[in-house]
């Protein structure tokens, strides 16, 4: 369940800063990612509600450090 | 006491000869008693408001770090509300208060509550109060642990440097730097005067000099041509970068000497190739801040109304942003015309990527620059302006402008010689800071290089110096 779901989001990364070779480690933040702005971070929390249909906070968003936090927060919500 | 000063030569220099001769557990005791002595001598008064802001936070930080996530809210709601009504009252009360009254007295009712006389502005007061609540949202937010020495933490909202007029500093940085012991160094004392010494030059040489071209244009704008008005809206550009930019490099340089990094704030602002590259190269410190704690909570609050959010925070930002800079409708309208330029280049930004696909990269990146500039010279006339009625004669003047006037006796007024060190003194601060960047000014391997560098910059201080201590803008906000 766990690795699906790190596929699932590593693909919505994909989709969202539309780049199919995009490499996604759970280290990685805001500032390792080209192009990963406000409006990207946005249209990415919007798509991951929407794919794995659950619900992220505000607060929740904010306490989110990196890839590997929102990946948690994922597999937490689906479980 | 101003950076500018022989009596902060003086103090800085005893600070760091103390400093590096104390034993380490007793340095930041120093700093703190520096920071509060250099604090104290505007209005001692205002000393308590910054321990009692400081003391308040701390101990909420503690609190809040041994609750759950869930029970956390309402202490930091408290905390918050607190040190933004200290805020409120000393900046914004007798702004509010006035409005208040003229709409009641619109409907003709009648309205109570006086203006409080006599309200001083703390300075600094806005960039410690941002600094205590960055401190507390990172650790609502579980980014840090909170900081257990109490004296540590008040030399991390108080250190000198940077408590009158920023860069606002996030716990992240300094504060984990003040849990360290710097060494004596000699190099980075080496750049640390170097740095400060281009500070020096832009506040004291550019700065200074360009305020006293541009200051009796917005006190009497009627009493000016246009091609006078417009020259001077483009010198207020350099007036305030280098005041800011000059005073940030002496915060910088003096951290450095002592032994410690805080952040830069600038980045070649005129570069920009849109508003909203601008305020990231632009007082960076206030930006990432917004960013942070203002913008980024909002769009998420409001993740729902999609791509709106991001015009709805947008707004909401650069509104606050203009008010954080003073209780004016001439600030207030500054920050408008921000969120209206940003939310605009937010909602075409896959439609402009076409247009310059379209038309040469090369050329649309020109074009882009040119008018983000000069959207933001024009943006600059409300933020210098005392009022919207004098902003508004500005602009006034630069619509009537005369292209039958003599344009060389027009520049003939600001005195030709006077232009022409403007004109000097911008290019030979605009070569340096190109090739070197801001955080690397003057400092080159080649000790010859060097040194001839250091003695340009000192001598045109010393000859072209305006040597009648000015404050610096950003202390009034």
């Amino acid at each position: 369940m766990e690795n699906s779901n790190q596929e699932k989001l590593y693909k919505i990364f994909a989709k969202v800063f539309d780049n199919p070779n995009l490499i996604i480690e759970p280290q990685m933040t805001a500032n390792d990612v080209d192009g990963w702005d406000s409006m990207s971070h946005l249209s990415l929390i919007v798509t991951v509600e929407k794919e794995f249909g659950i619900k992220i906070s505000g607060a929740e968003v904010m306490r989110l450090k990196n890839v590997g936090d929102l990946l948690e927060l994922i597999n937490n919500k689906t479980k | 006491m101003l950076f500018n000063s022989y009596s902060f030569i003086l103090f800085f220099l005893c600070v760091v000869l103390l400093f590096f001769s104390l034993p380490s557990r007793f340095r930041n005791i120093l700093l703190l008693a520096a920071s509060y002595y250099f604090y104290m001598q505007w209005k001692p008064e205002y000393g308590l408001l910054l321990a009692f802001s400081t003391i308040i936070s701390y101990y909420t930080a503690i609190l809040i770090s041994k609750k759950k996530f869930e029970e956390r809210k309402k202490y930091i709601v408290a905390c918050i509300f607190i040190n933004l009504s200290i805020l409120f009252f000393f900046k914004y009360f007798n702004f509010f208060n006035d409005n208040f009254r003229s709409v009641f007295s619109y409907f003709q009712l009648s309205y109570p509550i006086p203006n409080i006389l006599k309200i001083i502005l703390p300075v600094g007061i806005s960039f410690y109060t941002f600094e205590t609540i960055s401190y507390l949202l990172d650790i609502y937010y579980e980014r840090r642990e909170p900081e257990k020495k109490i004296i540590t933490y008040a030399v991390y909202i108080s250190f000198f440097p940077k408590l009158l007029a920023g860069p606002i500093e996030k716990s992240t940085n300094l504060l984990v730097q003040l849990n360290t012991v710097p060494e004596f160094n000699y190099e980075r004392i080496v750049e640390g005067l170097r740095r400060m010494l281009w500070g020096f030059f832009k506040k004291i040489v550019i700065a200074d000099r360009l305020s006293l071209m541009i200051d009796p244009v917005y006190s009497l704008p009627s009493n000016y041509s246009g091609v006078y008005t417009l020259i001077t809206c483009y010198l207020f550009a350099f007036q305030i970068y280098c005041d800011f930019s000059g005073y940030t490099d002496i915060a910088i340089g003096a951290s450095k000497i002592l032994g410690y990094d805080i952040v830069e704030n600038f980045n070649f602002p005129f570069i920009s190739k849109n508003v909203g590259e601008f305020w990231r190269r632009w007082h960076l410190s206030l930006s990432n801040w917004l960013k942070d704690y203002l913008f980024t909570p909002i769009i998420f609050k409001r993740k729902g109304w999609k791509n709106y959010a991001l015009v709805y925070a947008t707004f909401i930002t650069f509104l606050l942003c203009g008010l954080w800079h003073g209780a004016k409708w001439t600030f207030v309208t500054f920050g408008l015309l921000q969120g209206i330029v940003i939310s605009y280049e937010l909602m075409t930004k896959s439609i402009r990527k076409k247009w310059a696909s379209e038309i040469s990269t090369k050329l649309y990146n020109n074009i882009s620059l040119v008018l983000t500039f000069h959207f933001i010279v024009f943006s600059f006339i409300f933020f210098r302006a005392d009022n919207m009625h004098n902003a508004f004669e500005i602009i006034n003047r630069l619509i009537h402008f005369n292209f039958n006037s003599h344009i060389l006796s027009e520049f003939n007024k600001f005195g030709m010689f006077s232009l022409g060190i403007v004109f000097l003194t911008i290019s030979f601060m605009h070569f340096v800071e190109r090739k070197y960047q801001p955080s690397l000014v003057g400092f080159n391997n080649n000790i010859k290089i060097n040194y001839i560098f250091n003695c340009i910059t000192l001598t045109l201080l010393i000859i072209l110096g305006y040597f009648h201590p000015q404050i610096f803008i950003y202390f009034n906000f």
